[in-house]
């Protein structure tokens, strides 16, 4: 039997790593089951996975945005820590796109992006099931508890709304405003040449050199697109889910709702 | 403790003792990681894992109390997933991009804290394993990826165990081969 070499297997066991699901993907198809069934049984489960993703989110957010983990081209220290597995599967990442097709225009005037997404395939409304047995009893009596709890990870835009981000306090030259356009064009260019790698790239330069960018929430957006773009959904879940919340007034607001980060 | 007993074929005399059956809560709570890695190794897209995952989950919430024990409860699950993300790619239309999984967090967990090394191993796994055919592609993912035995795979796929284990050496040898390829890329490339 001819057997995987150590970097074979490292491959593999970082590949299900990115395969598994958090425990937010856990409680909320938990919430969504429970509601379905009607299950008490589940739901008070619900609640408690629920409470803990919450705050695992909260907690992991804003190291998952600050740290987007995609190397610059010279991203020594990254680079390093990769080691040999990084550089031998940089090169498929950026062609692995998913998603569906985006279109996105930018008002290079005023520093607004307008992104406009086509929407995907619709779900579907449920797979029917392979094997049909006769409905039997079932395990938990389950009285009808239509779900949603006060405090699940999906909060409401509009009740938990925080004001949007204020311009930086000092006032920015125009220089500078004209440079994180310029950066936010870069990266919007790459995006739509189908190369959302490099715009994650360009995205965290920006990040990096505007960290109290006016241009957050725009950024924020196209950041949401990209990650969807490589299949980051959950990165893209949280980093959405946070900009509706700073930002619910946004006219981006939609784009980020049809994405995938919102399916 | 939630495995009865393994048996290869299903076509065998079942046991006497009726399993004990575990609790619903605690089937989705072992079995959830399972149930969505499987689904996305056989081709759904992220974006559906909710939808096919909680199919699963009401199939296995209706059938639990039929479950009779003939198989260990991973692979009758197993078998679940595989019915409902195939019957799901049949009404999406679409080719399966990589195939089933399973698993029981029984194998060597490492620690990858690093999101890029996971997804760009992810996105080299995809690659790699859509040169196989996809009896290879099946069986490589769930020995591999989910370490389930020979045995467990013959019952989920419904094959013969020698059956399984060629084509196993077959897909190793040719993820063994891309990832060779690939290191000699960006060697070329640095």
């Amino acid at each position: 039997m001819s057997e995987l070499d150590p970097q074979a297997r490292r491959i593999l066991l970082a590949a299900r790593a990115a395969r598994s699901p958090e425990a937010t993907d856990k409680a909320r198809v938990r919430r969504r089951l429970a509601a379905t069934l009607g299950g008490a049984a589940v739901a008070a489960q619900a609640t408690q996975a629920a409470a803990t993703a919450s705050s695992q989110t909260v907690a992991s957010a804003s190291s998952t945005v600050a740290s987007t983990a995609l190397p610059t081209a010279t991203g020594g220290a990254t680079k390093g820590a990769l080691g040999a597995l990084g550089n031998l599967a940089k090169p498929v990442l950026a062609k692995w796109i998913v998603g569906s097709t985006l279109a996105v225009g930018v008002g290079v005037g005023t520093h607004q992006l307008v992104l406009e997404q086509q929407p995907s395939t619709p779900p579907p409304s449920s797979v029917q099931p392979p094997v049909a047995p006769a409905p039997t009893e079932a395990p938990q009596a389950l009285p009808p508890t239509p779900d949603p709890d006060p405090s699940t990870p999906e909060p409401s835009p509009s009740t938990t709304a925080r004001p949007r981000r204020p311009p930086a306090a000092q006032p920015r030259p125009p220089a500078s405003l004209a440079t994180e356009l310029a950066l936010l064009q870069r990266a919007q260019q790459a995006w739509r040449a189908k190369n959302p790698t490099q715009a994650l790239r360009v995205l965290k330069s920006h990040r990096q050199r505007f960290p109290a960018s006016q241009l957050q929430v725009e950024r924020d957006a196209l950041r949401v697109l990209c990650l969807c773009e490589v299949g980051r959904v959950q990165p893209a879940r949280r980093l959405a889910r946070r900009l509706l919340q700073t930002a619910p007034d946004s006219p981006l607001r939609r784009t980020v709702e049809a994405s995938c980060a919102m399916e | 403790m939630l495995r009865f007993f393994n048996k290869r074929r299903p076509s065998q005399p079942p046991a006497a003792p009726a399993p004990q059956l575990p609790p619903f809560e605690e089937v989705y709570e072992t079995y959830f990681d399972f149930v969505w890695r499987c689904s996305a190794h056989r081709g759904v897209p992220q974006s559906q894992l909710d939808d096919v995952t909680q199919e699963v989950f009401l199939i296995i919430h209706r059938q639990l109390p039929t479950f009779e024990g003939r198989s260990s409860l991973r692979t009758w699950i197993g078998g679940i997933v595989r019915r409902v993300a195939s019957d799901y790619l049949k009404k999406r239309g679409n080719r399966p991009a990589g195939d089933v999984a399973l698993e029981d967090d029984q194998g060597p967990r490492a620690d990858f804290h690093d999101p890029y090394e996971q997804q760009a191993s992810l996105v080299l796994l995809e690659k790699l394993v859509a040169k196989m055919t996809p009896a290879q592609r099946e069986v490589f993912l769930l020995r591999e990826i989910e370490h389930l035995s020979g045995s467990e795979i013959a019952e989920i796929t419904g094959e013969n165990e020698n059956t399984v284990w060629t084509r196993l050496r077959a897909a190793r040898q040719i993820f063994q081969d891309g990832v060779a390829r690939e290191r000699a890329r960006e060697a070329r490339e640095q």
